[in-house]
């Protein structure tokens, strides 16, 4: 094979080098040493020293703190995806009409998505402040929301889902274009009310993009890190010990790599498992 | 028959029927504005309730500290100053930090757009052994979490003695598996009697690329940068991990040097805070139209 | 079955569009009435009037005695086929036919009764458990005036139902209309652009353009008797030729002459053109392709030059000039010419229609 064919068979596949340079350093090598470190235990530089096998993951799925961080996160999850779907769905349901100044409120309702996670939990620790937090205020309370493990997790999930609202007032607004306008006509002259017109033509027309709003929102509720850090590291009382969090404490303060590494394992087949059974469950589902 | 009934019942009630005119056309006039204005009420309420921490994050920054610690409810600054933005300044080097971000967040945009754009030409308008099973491989990338990778990431940089520099908050970032597909999708809807025809003139593919191809998708690299800038500048776990002096922080990181809570340092904290979001937002705001055309031409489940 | 009435109902835009000027119409129970014009007449506008879709910015509509320009379309028990559809798309057949029926609280079994009878009838029983997506463009249409069928309205509103089908399945379908219309009993109101549909279809025809009634009668009279050149032109197929003709008194006789030709008008025509004071003036006249003859008595011979030729097998279109003016004439098929001849045809001078030169009136309208 001389130079030219060479050259004119790798063509393509030059093209993707630094794609598939970058994927293959930083993506799949490490996701693969991720499942080997799983398996031992490491010393504090991360290096792989005593092969335990399974050890890490039945010591794991013997601690109840590891039961804690799931059943926080499984209630993190879901606080945060329906108080994110439901603000974005009103605000796109408001915006689905055009009136004047509709451009600027879109804008205001899209913008959380524009704010890191940090910045905002900074935002809320003031907003939450027992003494002059705005919320204390308006509400008449003097409690310590964030220390109190009452609460501490509801206002991290709130913030949460404060963020994400900003990205699904997106998506479902895309979806309400999407619905043929024509169908309300007819149902109005049908007979149906406004009220009648949501949940029969509205609701079904938004389920399509409802179901994938609902599994990217779930993915991404899982991956939460920021606002744990600067809220409550976790705390009080491991009641925002979210997986993502416990994994960071167990690598990088208790110098636990292969724990570490073994909740990251599980974290990733809970994900997926997840995401199966939710694809599974939308073939059943609303079809057009 | 009807109508000559109605038509005499018409006349007999002729001034009844003028006033009933009258009141119903004000009625529909009235009805059609207050739809429009209740509507644009309602809004108003929802978003100043959507923004409300931004605003009131604003309003604090602009508040001297004095003001802060009292038990009314102060929502609007009473003397309007600028010393918490100066102090938060001076007190961190956050203009560093903000140089950090930017090149961080330009370098990543500018490399995504490039290496992602490059693979998907590839995908969309070459053919080669193995195409599809890469493009599979490539999306089965979008599955695989942060959390799985970022430890085993953070060994190998430092085996590397990457951290603490501009290399390890760029190049494991350096492309996504969502851009490819992005331009693979825009790519799809351009026509390919273009690339064609360009082939046969003798245009090679990176002229092609360089000269047709990229000038037509301005909106696809415009939703690009936008997203990648915005998701760039807003990281946080990952410089947190890998870089630790004040020289090399980003601002996310960087403001947590602020985190405190004495009345001083907390107009500090979020002058900073406010500071550092309004480069993501305007950002934001100046690519909206584009981002959102972007994101949804097509590439939208339905 | 319902009666409506139309009294100085104009409709403006927002910005400033008079679209339906001054409309006022008498629908009598049980007719089949057609809104017929050109796109943008404001026929589809004057149809959503009625559904309550399009707000009536002056006038009054009533509906079986009552006014109606306040109440929304719940509430005005009418019924409305759309030129898309309009199908509900996560909906089966039955339940899109069924939807109407269970927003007014109708019990399950009569619902039962009435879905599967209208499917019967109209052939569309098999397929009461696809959704949309799986139908064909005519078993949609089928399946939209199902719905509309099960409902039984006070009146049917039915948006250009037709335009979207091919010739074949179009021309089917009007059968069924007609059928429906008659078996039901049921008060009709019908946007179309095509003038067929309307003449074929109509008990009663509402010519409209721009915004004004030009003519509201039934297809016949329209057809014989048009109130003016646009009505003249626009219904008939092939459409009725015009020209400007100089109406002159020679010898006792009333001519209507334009280049070398010269025709002698009839009676009525005669009568009425002196009364009106039109001779020595200019006239526009109509005739239509169907009223030239390949023969005739010499006094109604005019000489055709034929451009272009049609044949259509029961008929030939020939398309040409007479003096100069573009003239299409329907001829028998025994009549044999080619482009590039002088064919001499003959006028029928009793079906002949003028029109003031200004005004575009009837100058013989009864």
């Amino acid at each position: 094979m001389n130079i030219k064919t060479f050259v004119k068979k790798a063509g393509p596949y030059i093209y993707m080098v630094p794609a598939m340079a970058v994927f293959a350093v930083f993506l799949f090598f490490p996701f693969f040493k991720t499942i080997y470190l799983s398996l031992y235990k490491t010393n504090k530089m991360g290096q792989a020293k005593l092969y335990v096998g399974l050890l890490n993951y039945a010591d794991l799925l013997n601690s109840p703190s590891f039961f804690n961080s799931l059943l926080v996160t499984a209630i993190f999850v879901v606080i945060v995806v329906s108080v994110s779907m439901l603000l974005g769905l009103i605000a796109a349901v408001l915006c689905s009409k055009t009136f004047p100044g509709i451009r600027i409120f879109s804008t205001a309702y899209a913008l959380p998505m524009a704010i890191a996670s940090s910045s905002a939990a900074m935002i809320f620790k003031i907003m939450l402040h027992p003494s002059i937090g705005i919320v204390n205020k308006i509400l008449g309370f003097h409690i310590n929301w964030i220390s109190d493990p009452k609460y501490a997790l509801a206002c991290v999930a709130l913030l949460t889902g404060w963020l994400n609202s900003g990205i699904n007032f997106l998506y479902f607004s895309a979806g309400l274009s999407n619905i043929d306008e024509t169908i309300y006509e007819r149902a109005s002259v049908d007979g149906a009310n406004s009220i009648q017109r949501f949940f029969f033509l509205t609701l079904p027309g938004l389920s399509p993009i409802m179901f994938y709003t609902l599994v990217v929102n779930i993915i991404q509720a899982f991956q939460s890190f920021g606002q744990v850090k600067v809220l409550t590291q976790g705390g009080p009382g491991e009641s925002t010990n979210l997986i993502v969090y416990s994994i960071y404490r167990d690598a990088f303060f208790n110098y636990r790599f292969g724990s570490a590494a073994a909740q990251s394992v599980l974290l990733f087949l809970i994900i997926m498992i997840l995401t199966l059974c939710m694809f599974r469950l939308e073939k059943k589902g609303v079809s057009y | 028959m009807d109508s000559v009934i109605t038509t005499a019942a018409k006349e007999i009630n002729r001034d009844e029927m003028e006033k009933l005119k009258r009141s119903a056309a004000q009625k529909a006039l009235f009805r059609r504005r207050t739809g429009k204005f209740a509507l644009v009420i309602v809004n108003l309420a929802m978003s100043i309730f959507v923004l409300l921490p931004l605003l009131y994050a604003v309003s604090i920054a602009f508040m001297p500290s004095s003001e802060l610690f009292t038990t009314d409810m102060n929502l609007i600054p009473g003397n309007p100053t600028l010393e918490n933005f100066r102090q938060a300044m001076v007190k961190i080097p956050l203009n560093r930090f903000i140089v950090n971000s930017f090149i961080v967040a330009g370098c990543i945009t500018f490399g995504q757009i490039l290496s992602c754009s490059l693979a998907a030409f590839s995908f969309s308008f070459l053919d080669f052994k193995g195409k599809n099973l890469l493009f599979m491989v490539v999306m089965a990338t979008m599955m695989i979490p942060g959390e799985a990778t970022i430890i085993s990431n953070y060994l190998t940089v430092s085996r590397l003695h990457w951290l603490d520099s501009y290399k390890v908050l760029i190049i494991p970032y350096l492309t996504s598996a969502m851009g490819i597909f992005l331009f693979r999708q825009f790519y799809k809807s351009f026509p390919i009697s273009l690339y064609e025809s360009a082939r046969i003139d003798g245009c090679s593919n990176l002229r092609f690329i360089y000269s047709i191809l990229i000038p037509l998708t301005k909106s696809a690299i415009g939703a690009m940068a936008v997203y990648t800038f915005i998701n760039a500048w807003n990281m946080y776990m990952w410089p947190l991990l890998v870089t630790g002096s004040d020289r090399m922080r980003t601002v996310q990181i960087g403001i947590g040097m602020l985190d405190s809570v004495d009345s001083q340092s907390i107009s500090m904290m979020i002058a900073g805070v406010v500071m550092i979001i309004i480069p993501s937002i305007s950002v934001f705001i100046a690519g909206q139209r584009q981002l959102i055309r972007g994101m949804f031409s097509g590439a939208v489940k339905g | 079955m319902a009666s409506l009435s139309f009294v100085n109902v104009c409709k403006t835009y927002k910005n400033g569009l008079t679209v339906v000027k001054d409309f006022n119409l008498d629908i009598k129970d049980r007719e089949f009435l057609i809104l017929v014009g050109p796109s943008g007449c404001g026929k589809s506008t004057t149809l959503r009037m009625i559904a309550g879709l399009e707000d009536i910015t002056s006038g009054e509509l009533w509906i079986d005695g009552q006014l109606m320009n306040m109440t929304s379309p719940q509430s005005r028990d009418l019924s409305m086929v759309f030129q898309s559809y309009a199908l509900y798309p996560h909906l089966t057949v039955y339940q899109n036919m069924a939807f109407g029926l269970k927003v007014h609280k109708v019990p399950k079994d009569e619902i039962d009764k009435r879905v599967g009878r209208v499917a019967e009838i109209l052939h569309i029983s098999h397929l009461l458990d696809r959704k949309p997506s799986a139908l064909s463009g005519g078993q949609k249409q089928r399946v939209a005036i199902g719905s509309v069928i099960v409902r039984q309205p006070k009146a049917y509103l039915m948006d250009e139902p037709l335009s979207n089908l091919d010739a074949k399945l179009r021309s089917q379908m009007r059968v069924e209309l007609a059928k429906i219309h008659r078996e039901l009993g049921a008060t009709i109101i019908y946007v179309t652009h095509d003038q067929v549909e309307a003449m074929t279809l109509g008990t009663r025809i509402v010519v409209m353009n721009s915004g004004v009634i030009q003519q509201a009668a039934s297809p016949s009279d329209i057809y014989e008797n048009p109130v003016n050149k646009f009505v003249a032109g626009f219904i008939g197929s092939p459409s009725m030729n015009f020209f400007p003709v100089w109406v002159a008194r020679r010898e006792e006789k009333i001519c209507l002459e334009f280049g070398k030709n010269k025709l002698i008008a009839n009676e009525i025509c005669s009568k009425r053109l002196v009364e009106d004071g039109y001779v020595g003036r200019r006239v526009y006249l109509g005739i239509r392709p169907e009223d030239f003859h390949e023969a005739g008595p010499e006094e109604q011979k005019i000489l055709f030059d034929v451009e272009m030729k049609e044949v259509l097998g029961a008929e030939i279109l020939f398309h040409g000039r007479i003096n100069r003016e573009e003239i299409c004439v329907r001829l028998s098929p025994n009549v044999k010419a080619e482009p590039g001849e002088r064919l001499p045809v003959y006028v029928d001078m009793d079906r002949i229609k003028l029109f003031d030169m200004d005004t575009e009136q009837n100058i013989i309208y009864v």
